[in-house]
């Protein structure tokens, strides 16, 4: 529901802005959980969210970025029943999507990627959205049901 | 990242305790290939029971260290891995060409290192 463009239903967000070093890689996905935490998701949930945080945080580090550092930005938001990622750079974009989504494709091979990353986030994640622009950067957003957080989540404070 | 290593007959066994991501990909695989490079090295199993967690980056290094066994005519073995890990095994379809085993007598038996 949205009522006067706030949107109502939006328990709880959060927005984290982090260099992209590899460091940070741990550092985004720790937190991430964390925040989902509140949402007294399963073991299996909240490791899906871990996983799939770490793949699209890397992707932005090593694609968007390439040998050059940027910000890598993790936007988060509890709903009732799911929970919204989002995680964006300011990098080099990608060319075709469609591509790059496909299992073991990897524009790295030298580097001994797998080409899983967005087929490990489409797995483990219920939705899965890809923006991009050449020279503008990427934004993976991707939605989590969390079937356990019906009812349970105060509406208030 | 912690890493240990140690030699029995021919079978590598490799020990990871931490995180397996893009930032500790490159110490693992260096660690590893560094080993590797003694020719009477036949077989090599990773034992990943202190593994906390492991992505996409993890499954990379593992599939260019399969390759260079498996050109040795060796195997590839994993060791312990969590359900976490698990996922990303069946995901990338992992387990059709690197053997899983619940503890490491029972992978060095399988692979003849006792």
């Amino acid at each position: 529901m949205i009522q006067g463009g706030i949107d109502m239903d939006k328990i709880n967000e959060m927005r984290l802005r982090f260099l992209s070093k590899s460091s940070n890689e741990s550092f985004a996905r720790v937190t991430i959980a964390a925040f989902a935490s509140q949402m007294d998701p399963t073991l299996g949930e909240i490791s899906d969210i871990k996983t799939a945080i770490s793949e699209a945080v890397t992707n932005a580090i090593i694609h968007g970025y390439e040998d050059k550092t940027g910000y890598v930005e993790v936007y988060a938001a509890i709903y009732p029943n799911k929970f919204v990622v989002e995680v964006s750079d300011e990098g080099v974009g990608i060319d075709d999507i469609e591509k790059a989504r496909q299992p073991l494709y990897t524009s790295k091979p030298e580097l001994e990627r797998s080409g899983m990353g967005f087929t490990v986030m489409e797995t483990f994640m219920d939705e899965l959205k890809v923006i991009s622009a050449i020279n503008q950067g990427t934004k993976v957003r991707m939605v989590k049901y969390i079937r356990s957080s019906i009812n349970k989540i105060g509406r208030s404070e | 990242m912690q890493i240990a290593g140690k030699k029995i007959n021919d079978i590598l066994v490799v020990s990871l305790e931490g995180e397996l991501d893009h930032h500790t990909a490159g110490e693992v695989r260096e660690y590893i290939d560094n080993l590797l490079e003694d020719p009477t090295i036949r077989n090599l199993i990773i034992d990943m029971k202190k593994l906390k967690f492991m992505d996409s980056s993890g499954l990379g290094v593992l599939l260019g260290r399969y390759k260079i066994i498996s050109r040795r005519g060796g195997e590839l073995g994993v060791v312990g891995i969590n359900t976490q890990i698990d996922r990303i095994f069946v995901v990338s379809g992992l387990y059709k060409i690197i053997k899983a085993y619940d503890d490491l007598k029972q992978a060095l038996n399988d692979t003849g290192g006792y």
